[in-house]
């Protein structure tokens, strides 16, 4: 979801004349670890049912990916919308730590999905979810919204997600149109339209 | 040549930066079948 909200942020951003100019002035503290981080998580994901020391520890990975995550967002807060990103991963981070370090999934809502997906889910270890049951804390910041037809992707998010978006979209929408760099842009092709004219 | 250099200094600055958003967002994002 987060993934197209920023293709939609994008979109809107093009469609308003911005440009991506400032993504070349962009100056995020720590970014490096994110790749980084990203490559741990798969690896993870891959590894977690092979082995029986990664699956378990797999809960303790993913909070300290989560940390790391909070810590660089707070680092570089100062961007427009990166407070609410903030938000949204605490929120995501919140129920994953009460849950032991895993993202509770409303099986209700999941069963918009193919059924490999709830099986998946009942069975093994998967990515970095697990079941919401009777006995899970904070379940409502789980992912229990399911989005279905008529979008064109079906998936299950939680409130979390909604509100990253949300700080995503004010994001790429200021690095496009509001930022010093993308506003230098326009000028430029506006003085340049006035010099044709002359 | 100069010039070159200077746009290719900028494309590198996009794409390392689009790099770190991208996985940033997937890194930390919660959605059941996301991708």
């Amino acid at each position: 979801m987060v993934f197209d909200g920023i293709i939609f942020s994008l979109i809107v951003g093009f469609l308003r004349k911005g440009n991506l100019r400032a993504l070349a002035q962009l100056k995020l503290k720590g970014g490096w670890i994110f790749p980084l981080l990203l490559v741990v998580e798969i690896a993870v994901f891959m590894l977690q049912n092979d082995s029986k020391l990664l699956g378990q520890f797999s809960g303790s990975i993913y909070i300290v990916v989560y940390v790391l995550g909070l810590l660089f967002l707070l680092m570089n807060r100062k961007n427009p919308g990166f407070i609410l990103i903030l938000l949204g991963v605490f929120l995501n981070f919140l129920v994953m730590v009460t849950n032991g370090g895993r993202m509770p999934v409303s099986l209700h809502a999941a069963s918009i999905l193919e059924p490999g997906y709830l099986d998946i889910l009942k069975e093994q270890l998967y990515a970095k979810h697990t079941s919401l049951t009777e006995s899970t804390k904070l379940g409502f910041l789980g992912d229990i919204i399911p989005i279905t037809d008529p979008y064109p992707r079906t998936q299950i998010i939680s409130i979390g997600d909604v509100v990253m978006n949300i700080g995503a979209f004010l994001f790429i929408q200021y690095l496009m149109l509001r930022h010093p760099a993308a506003k230098k842009k326009q000028e430029g092709s506006l003085s340049l339209k006035g010099g044709e004219i002359k | 040549m100069r010039q070159q250099k200077r746009e290719g200094i900028k494309l590198t600055s996009v794409i390392t930066n689009a790099i770190i958003l991208a996985s940033m967002i997937i890194a930390l994002t919660s959605g059941m079948k996301l991708i």
